[in-house]
C-alpha cells in the first residue's frame, strides 16, 4: 500500500482539520456522509457494506406474530 | 397483527402496553421511556429540544453526524472534540470543552465511525460529571455487540437524571432498520417534557407491525447471540485480511471498520468501490483519508477483500 503522503492532498486535509474545531465537524461536512457521489442504479448484484445494517434480518420469531 | 391493522395499538391484544413491557425489559418503568419510530429522529430531535440562541453541544470527531448536523443547522455552535491517539473518544477533552452554554453532550458508545469502546466505568464517571454542567445523551446504539462487562448501559443512570438520556435501536443487532424501532430513556420528568414537545403518546406513532415484532425480538436473546457471534466472525476476518494488506484498520467492537486509506489515494474511494460493485463509504477523518466498511456476511467480506486484493497495488 502507498506510504508517501502528497504534499498538496495533506497541506489540503491540514487546513481543513485546523478549521474543524467549534465551526464544522468534518465528519458531517457534507450531506452524503461519504456515500458514492454516482447513483446506483440497481441492488442486484450490489454488495451493500454501507450502512451498518445487519444482514441475518429480524428474528424468526418476530416475523410470525405480524401474520397472524 | 395484520388483522389488527384497523386498531390502534392501545386496543390490540398485546399491545396495549408495549411502553411498560420495553421499559421493564430494560430495568425502568413507562415513565422513563419515549418510543420513536428508529433513533434518528430521536437524535435529531434533541438537538431541536435543547436549542438555546447562543448555546453549543460538544461531540466528538469524528462520531454518528445527525444530531450535530441538525445541532449545526439551527445554529449552535459544535464543540467537536478530535479523538485520541488511540482513536477512542477523549472524556477529558469532552469535559473540560463543556462551557456555561453548553445545551447538550452527545456521546456515541460504541463510537460509530471508529468502532470503539469506552468502559463503562469510565463512562459512569463521565455521566456523573458532565450531568452537573449539562444535558448528556448517550447513544447506544451499538451496545448490544458486546459482552459482559462491556455492554453495561448507562440506562440506570438516565433513569434517575433527567441531564442524562440514553439512547437506543432496533435496527442493529435486532435486525429491523427498515421497520424503524427506537427509544429514549431518562428520568419520568425529562421524558415528561419530550413528550410535550414530541408527541404525547409516543406508542401510537410506531406500527403495530413495529411494536408486535420489537417485542418477539426482545424476548429472542438467541437469535441476537446468533447475529452477534456472525458478526464477529466476519469482522476478524475482514480485519484480519486488511492487516495482511498492510492496512492499519481500527480494532472494532461493532458491525464496522475504519481504516486509513493513505493521503495519497486520488479520487474517490467509494466511488471506485461502487464500479467494482461494493458500496461503502469514504470520507476524510482525523486528517485520513478512511474507508469505512459494514461488516456485512462471510460471504460478502470474502467479496469485498477480493476486490481490494485485486484492485489495490502496493
Ligand atoms: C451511532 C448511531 N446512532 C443511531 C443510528 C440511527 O439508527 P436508526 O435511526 O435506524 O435507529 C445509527 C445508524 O447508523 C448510528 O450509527
Amino acid at each position: 500500500m502507498p506510504s508517501t503522503i502528497n504534499r498538496r492532498n495533506w497541506f489540503k486535509q491540514a487546513s481543513f482539520a485546523t478549521m474543524g474545531l467549534g465551526l464544522s465537524l468534518p465528519s458531517f461536512a457534507n450531506d452524503t456522509q461519504g456515500l458514492p457521489t454516482k447513483k446506483i442504479n440497481s441492488n442486484k448484484g450490489l454488495v451493500n457494506l454501507s450502512s451498518n445494517e445487519n444482514p441475518y434480518g429480524m428474528c424468526p420469531k418476530s416475523k410470525q406474530p405480524l401474520l397472524k | 397483527m395484520m388483522p389488527f391493522a384497523n386498531r390502534y395499538s392501545f386496543n390490540v391484544d398485546g399491545l396495549k402496553d408495549c411502553q411498560a413491557t420495553i421499559a421493564r425489559y430494560y430495568g425502568v418503568e413507562k415513565e422513563n421511556i419515549l418510543l420513536t419510530a428508529g433513533s434518528s429522529i430521536v437524535l435529531d430531535f434533541c438537538a431541536r429540544f435543547f436549542y438555546k440562541t447562543g448555546g453549543n453541544i460538544v461531540a466528538a470527531d469524528p462520531t454518528f453526524f445527525v444530531l450535530p448536523a441538525t445541532a449545526k443547522k439551527l445554529g449552535l455552535i459544535v464543540n467537536a472534540v478530535p479523538i485520541d491517539s488511540n482513536r477512542k473518544i477523549d472524556l477529558s477533552a469532552m469535559l473540560s470543552t463543556i462551557n456555561n452554554d453548553t445545551q447538550l453532550v452527545y456521546l456515541v458508545n460504541p463510537n460509530n465511525p471508529t468502532g470503539t469502546l469506552l468502559k463503562p466505568d469510565a463512562m459512569k464517571s463521565f455521566c456523573a460529571e458532565a450531568s452537573k454542567k449539562s444535558a448528556v445523551l448517550i447513544d447506544e446504539a451499538y451496545l448490544d455487540f458486546l459482552d459482559a462487562p462491556d455492554n453495561e448501559s448507562m440506562i440506570p443512570l438516565a433513569a434517575g437524571n433527567p441531564n442524562i438520556l440514553v439512547t437506543r435501536t432496533f435496527s442493529k443487532i435486532h435486525g429491523m432498520a427498515g421497520m424503524r424501532m427506537g427509544f429514549v430513556i431518562s428520568h419520568p420528568d425529562r421524558i415528561k417534557q419530550l413528550e410535550q414537545a414530541l408527541f404525547n403518546e409516543s406508542q401510537v406513532a410506531i406500527s403495530n407491525l413495529t411494536l408486535a415484532a420489537a417485542l418477539a425480538s426482545l424476548q429472542d436473546e438467541e437469535h441476537r447471540a446468533y447475529c452477534k457471534q456472525k458478526n464477529a466472525t466476519s469482522r476478524d476476518y475482514a480485519f484480519k485480511s486488511l492487516k495482511e494488506m498492510k492496512f492499519d484498520p481500527i480494532p472494532s467492537v461493532t458491525n464496522f471498520i475504519l481504516f486509513p486509506i493513505g493521503n495519497d489515494y486520488e479520487g474517490n474511494f467509494a466511488d471506485f468501490m461502487l464500479t467494482k460493485n461494493i458500496y461503502l463509504r469514504s470520507a476524510t477523518y482525523f486528517g485520513q483519508k478512511c474507508c469505512r466498511v459494514s461488516v456485512g456476511t462471510l460471504d460478502e467480506m470474502q467479496q469485498f477483500i477480493k476486490v481490494m486484493k485485486e484492485t489495490w497495488k502496493a
